[in-house]
């Protein structure tokens, strides 16, 4: 089961695990400051089928919503001074919470999202360090895929619907 | 409403943005003013935005400190004793650069409102 091994999380205790997933995504440290924080403990999935691609998708409605806010805060602040660039890393996110699906391990800890501050870009003359077709390139990409992912789910409900009337039309 | 912050957020943009460009047009409307309130020539007003949260806001419109022009014209009514007038430090040229800024910023954050809403949009088609 090679897939398995992949996807099972290194062993760690339940709440510092979302710290350890920013830290191996990130290239660029986490702000000095603390970043916006997104709770999404109250998000956990309550599919019907309880599938696990239901479950994987609604996680990743999730974190595509978030990445939309925190990318169109970047547009907002696109002429704000000292303004740094922010991002939740989504595929990051997202293999870090599959892995735990998975395993079955659901953790007590807080489900917090890791919305990184970018150090890394170079900063314009006012300290700012967003770029407007960047921001705007991600965000059109966020909603392909959030689009896609709702487009799956659907599908996924009406197989549900297809069962539930046993393949006739309701 | 977290469903809807997204929305505010980029809504935050375009009224910052949209306030920008209303300053931009009381410097152009008043290129030529030598008289206001103070006694002072207009000076040019600059936005000051300020990061909010995930949005932004204008924190302040403050005075531009630059000096003002100085205008030989010794017909002008507000001539000084040597002939000069001082005219508004303001600079039409620098004042369209910065509107098209505020407005292409107000672009995107029209552009960004725009795909948060089909996102929403799309979410609630699922009811039906």
């Amino acid at each position: 089961m090679p897939l398995q091994r992949v996807l099972r999380p290194s062993p760690s205790t339940g709440s510092s695990k979302w710290a350890k997933v920013a830290e191996k995504s990130a290239k660029i440290p986490i702000d000095a400051e603390p970043p916006p924080r997104y709770d999404l403990s109250e998000t956990k999935s309550r599919t019907v089928t309880g599938a696990m691609a239901s479950v994987g998708m609604e996680r990743a409605l999730d974190v595509l919503t978030v990445r939309a806010k925190v990318l169109a805060g970047n547009l907002a602040n696109a002429s704000t001074p000292n303004f740094l660039r922010r991002d939740v890393p989504f595929h990051a996110v997202m293999r870090a919470m599959l892995s735990e699906s998975m395993t079955g391990d659901e953790g007590q800890g807080v489900r917090i999202l890791p919305v990184q501050v970018d150090f890394a870009s170079p900063l314009r003359a006012d300290g700012n360090n967003t770029s407007p077709e960047r921001e705007l390139a991600a965000l059109t990409e966020t909603a392909l895929l959030y689009r896609t992912t709702l487009q799956l789910l659907a599908k996924d409900l009406s197989q549900l619907r297809a069962a539930i009337t046993e393949g006739r039309r309701s | 409403m977290a469903v809807f912050q997204g929305l505010e957020v980029s809504a935050s943009g375009m009224s910052a943005h949209r306030l920008w460009q209303e300053v931009v047009a009381v410097n152009i409307a008043n290129a030529e003013t030598t008289r206001t309130p103070s006694g002072e020539p207009f000076r040019r007003k600059l936005v000051v935005l300020m990061q909010d949260g995930l949005g932004v806001k204008v924190a302040a419109i403050t005075d531009d400190p630059s000096p003002f022009r100085l205008v030989y014209d010794p017909s002008h009514p507000d001539a000084d004793p040597n002939g000069y007038v001082r005219l508004p430090n303001v600079h039409p040229v620098l004042e369209m650069v910065d509107l098209m800024a505020a407005t292409r910023g107000y672009e995107l954050n029209a552009q960004a409102f725009s795909l948060q809403r089909q996102m929403l949009q799309q979410t609630l088609d699922l009811l039906r």
